[in-house]
């Protein structure tokens, strides 16, 4: 249980450069182990927090200490053994991490000991990390108190979910900067509400026009007019076209000729 | 009959779905334990989706077209005769669209929230006289944060375009947004679709009964 930096510096294998939910270490046994649990249910699942890890998660029990190796922690809903907290705990970070699992949340590690402007590594825990903690390097050269890894986790959400509504938007990918794309996802957002006003208009034309239809309804010979007033009506005998709607279109077109050849 | 246009149209919806080539499957994106869609463009993108959409879209038109006949089916009703008839089908659009959402958004359930009050205030003023409406107060920012006012306003538009989501700190507006975009594109296709087809069933309909009539 004693914090052995020295020796986690030794085993860390800087080749993540990821700079979310990360590696934690944390040597168990007073050997020189430094081994990871997050031991949970969902552990070995739970270990990408959705995005590509380096390395996968292990499930251990908190004695276990055979490999030496460092292995990389995620949140995930395993915990691992909370039992031994060691006072020198450093202060732990947490970050919202904005994944599967909605309570995963990322810790820095700082050793007070250590100077916290070490390239790529963090330093190690005393003990191992607690449920829903995802352990986060700090990237050379940047800050690692408390409020900026705060803001940083923070803004880091922010770009992931203004990337996703960038995919989402067509045309969204040509802008740079913030406020572009949500210019573009303000008029996406009002050309689409106003379709759908248009759309409803139209809709409740043909429902009057509907009621209209549906009082004259006839009782025989309209078993042909369909097929030939009906625009843009075709009867090819292959439905499953590469495009979607015409080949749907056909297929209801044939529905309602067929329903309406049943009446008489 | 009437019936058999409805069965004309509920077969042409269906038939609509299973030649439609829509995402199927399970959970796509990057949730992986729980199985749970973390992307909003993959959830709405289903066929499944679309299909309970469209068919609770038709039973909505269904009701406004027959007007306010049933008093027991006070949804329609009441949203028929509260608001203008213009935006009766909007309304129901939209609502169908947040049930769609399964209650998960902030817009979806703000939606439905809203048409509950109308109803309860619609219900209210019918049996007696007042009928308050719920009292909002004033937002005023406490203080400028890491946003730039340029896009402290921007959001505060993007939070008035997106219903019930006025208050909302940044990051969720985000992913409100992103739901709100794919389930808007989700009903753009649907009402489409649609349209087309209960416009070729009524042109059908009334070019048939013009024809067969007018020799009669």
């Amino acid at each position: 249980m004693e914090p052995a930096p020295s020796v986690a510096a030794e085993l860390w294998q800087p080749h993540h450069h990821q700079h979310q939910h990360h590696l934690a270490v944390a040597p168990l046994e007073t050997s020189s182990v430094v081994t990871e649990q997050s031991k949970g249910s969902r552990g070995g699942g739970g270990g990408g927090g959705g995005r590509g890890r380096t390395r996968p998660r292990r499930d251990a029990a908190p004695e276990d200490d055979d490999s030496s190796k460092v292995v990389s922690t995620s949140g995930g809903g395993g915990g691992g053994g909370q039992d031994s907290v060691a006072p020198e705990a450093k202060d732990l970070k947490s970050m919202k991490a904005n994944d599967n699992n909605g309570n995963l949340r990322t810790e820095a590690e700082t050793n007070s000991g250590n100077s916290s402007k070490d390239a790529n590594k963090s330093d190690t825990l005393p003990e191992p990390p607690k449920q829903d903690y995802i352990h986060v390097r700090a990237r050379r050269g940047q800050a690692t108190d408390n409020h900026s890894l705060a803001e940083r986790a923070r803004r880091e959400k922010i770009s992931e979910r203004m990337k996703l509504l960038q995919d989402l938007v067509p045309g969204c990918n040509k802008v740079i900067g913030k406020a572009s794309v949500l210019d573009e996802i303000i008029n996406y957002i009002q050309s689409l509400q106003h379709q759908v006003e248009f759309l409803s208009m139209k809709l409740e034309a043909v429902n009057t026009h509907m009621n209209n239809g549906i009082v004259t309804f006839p009782s025989k010979d309209f078993g042909a007019q369909p097929y030939n007033t009906a625009p843009g009506l075709t009867f090819d005998a292959q439905t499953t076209g590469e495009y979607a709607q015409g080949s749907s279109s056909e297929w209801l077109h044939m529905q309602t000729g067929n329903s309406y050849e049943r009446v008489t | 009959m009437a019936s058999t246009s409805s069965q004309a149209e509920a077969a042409a919806v269906e038939e609509r779905e299973s030649g439609g080539k829509r995402k199927r499957g399970g959970a796509t994106g990057e949730a992986e334990g729980l199985g749970e869609e973390a992307q909003p463009s993959s959830k709405w993108r289903r066929r499944r989706v679309h299909e309970i959409y469209s068919s609770k879209l038709l039973d909505a038109i269904r009701l406004v077209r027959s007007g306010s006949g049933l008093p027991a089916s006070a949804a329609a009703a009441a949203a028929a005769d509260t608001q203008p008839r213009s935006r009766a089908v909007r309304e129901a659009a939209d609502r169908a669209l947040a049930v769609s959402a399964r209650g998960r958004t902030h817009w979806s359930r703000a939606i439905l929230a809203s048409h509950h009050r109308r109803l309860q205030a619609a219900r209210r003023a019918r049996l007696r006289e007042p009928a308050s409406p719920p009292p909002r107060r004033p937002t005023s920012p406490p203080g400028k944060g890491p946003k730039t006012p340029a896009l402290a306003r921007k959001a505060k538009v993007l939070g008035r375009l997106v219903p019930g989501c006025r208050r909302l700190p940044f990051p969720a507006l985000l992913a409100e947004a992103s739901d709100y975009i794919a389930a808007l594109e989700m009903q753009v296709r649907a009402m489409t679709a649609l349209a087309d087809v209960l416009s070729t069933v009524s042109a059908s309909t009334s070019s048939s009964g013009a024809a067969s009539s007018s020799p009669a």
